[in-house]
């Protein structure tokens, strides 16, 4: 085939193209009805049979849970595993919290790191041998050192106590304040030392440890004044008159801090009012030179002598 | 892609998803090639539209197992070709429309003998000075075989392959079958003009 005979192919296939569509011819209306009502009716059946799109997940159907045996598990597993996380962050918080027995009569751990620093502090208090505000203002004077008691001011310092070691530093306003005031609850002793007391970063740092960890009894609820823990303590059955390894009962400590709630708690709940520390300290000795009244008044009534 | 911008193939294969606005725009798309193919081949309305309906109807229903391995036209035109000669046949006006296919590249076997028969005068209006009815008026002289071949490769846009695939003839029948029908063409234009 020539390229002139397939221009006149192609010519002619125009003018026949051309031609054809001036043609009218065209299927009946009801025949094209028919082809488009055939091809709804076969396309609404192909809808329904196509299957669920592969990227969407298929729906989850609640009212057939075995179907979805796998998904429910997940799901209660994932929240009792979360329940549970939460329960041992949380626990802790309120176990160190509930009283940790009625074993009052014990002192509250009193561990050896404590016992040496207090035994410390005692020593310089003693060297000091000055009213406690001077005491505060003069940490250290060898030359006007006295005797004291671990919860006594040198005024408060009935008898010498034993020869104790030379404070290897000079006690700070704070430390000595503490003396001074009988063995405070270590929870105070933490939080003066973090506000720049004389405890160093560590020994604040041991001292928060030890706090943290320290169980709460009877002796340290009632110095640090605590009247519901010791209501609870003492409702619990914990011992009113136990004693420190000092012979302090919490009512020499309540006095030592003058907590008179506590000191009338403790008398009310049957506590001695003349049980006196190793050193032979009374309550109301103690409430008397420290010029604390009230609380020498109540002694009083309650049959101190 | 609108459905207006979709290939036949693409058109199909939604209408297969269930969308019947792709066929409605495949349909609108062929219709009147389509008819005309039937129409100038049976050259009677209402088999043309009954053919019609059957060829658009196959095409519907097999639009589940459609593939497109081929072009939408060529399987169209296949249809339509098929239905053609089965209702020919159904009417006892076919008795082997491959006979002679191959002894005769003209296309003047029985088919066309019968399908013509009787109707080889010029019709009035190829009297006409209109050069368009006497085209028109021109392909419907061509003997059956030669039409259809014809008609496919002017109105469905198919190739010489895809003609003799859509009538199961081979290659060279149809290559000599348009070549006789386009040559018919331009005599029967040169006379009419």
């Amino acid at each position: 085939m020539t390229s002139k005979d397939s221009n006149q192919d192609q010519e002619l296939l125009d003018r026949y193209r051309r031609a054809s569509e001036t043609d009218a011819a065209a299927p009946s209306d009801a025949v094209r009805s028919a082809i488009l009502a055939e091809s709804r009716r076969v396309a609404e059946q192909l809808a329904a049979n196509q299957p669920a799109p592969t990227g969407s997940p298929p729906s989850f159907d609640v009212s057939r849970p075995a179907a979805n045996d796998s998904r429910w598990k997940i799901t209660a597993f994932g929240t009792a595993g979360a329940a549970l996380l939460a329960a041992l962050l949380i626990a802790p918080r309120y176990l160190e919290r509930l009283p940790t027995a009625q074993n009052s009569t014990v002192p509250a751990a009193a561990p050896a790191e404590e016992s040496k620093f207090e035994s410390q502090e005692a020593a310089a208090l003693q060297e000091n041998a000055v009213p406690p505000q001077k005491a505060r203002e003069q940490p250290l004077d060898k030359k006007n050192a006295q005797p004291a008691q671990n919860y006594a001011a040198a005024p408060l310092a009935l008898k010498p106590a034993p020869a104790a070691p030379p404070a290897p530093t000079a006690p700070s306003e704070d430390s000595a304040q503490n003396i001074i005031a009988g063995y405070p609850p270590s929870v105070d002793r933490a939080a003066r030392a973090s506000q720049g007391g004389a405890l160093s970063a560590g020994a604040a740092r041991a001292a928060r440890e030890r706090d943290a960890l320290e169980p709460i009894n009877l002796q340290s609820a009632a110095a640090a004044g605590d009247l519901a823990q010791a209501t609870l303590l003492v409702d619990q059955g914990a011992a009113v008159d136990a004693r420190d390894t000092q012979g302090r009962t919490p009512l020499l400590l309540a006095v030592a801090q003058n907590q008179l709630a506590v000191v009338r708690l403790l008398l009310a709940r049957g506590a001695d009012p003349n049980a006196a520390d190793n050193a032979g300290v009374t309550p109301l000795r103690l409430a008397k030179d420290r010029d604390l009244r009230d609380v020498a008044a109540l002694l009083e009534r309650a049959g101190a002598r | 892609m609108s459905l207006s911008q979709e290939t036949d193939e693409n058109l199909m294969l939604r209408f297969g998803r269930g969308e019947a606005a792709a066929f409605e725009f495949l349909y609108q798309r062929h219709e009147s090639r389509v008819f005309r193919y039937l129409h100038r081949n049976v050259r009677n309305e209402a088999s043309a539209n009954d053919l019609m309906q059957e060829v658009w109807f196959a095409v519907v229903r097999g639009a589940a197992k459609y593939q497109p391995s081929a072009k939408f036209t060529t399987w169209l035109f296949t249809i339509a070709h098929n239905r053609m000669v089965d209702m020919i046949r159904a009417n006892h006006r076919l008795q082997s429309l491959d006979a002679g296919d191959d002894a005769d590249p003209e296309g003047s076997s029985l088919l066309d003998r019968l399908a013509v028969d009787g109707k080889l005068e010029p019709p009035a209006q190829v009297q006409s000075q209109h050069e368009a009815a006497a085209l028109l008026a021109a392909v419907e002289q061509l003997p059956a075989e030669q039409r259809s071949a014809f008609l496919m490769q002017a109105e469905g846009g198919l190739s010489v392959e895809e003609i003799a695939e859509a009538t199961g003839s081979n290659f060279e029948t149809v290559k000599s079958r348009l070549r006789y029908a386009r040559a018919k063409l331009r005599q029967l234009l040169w006379e009419y003009a």
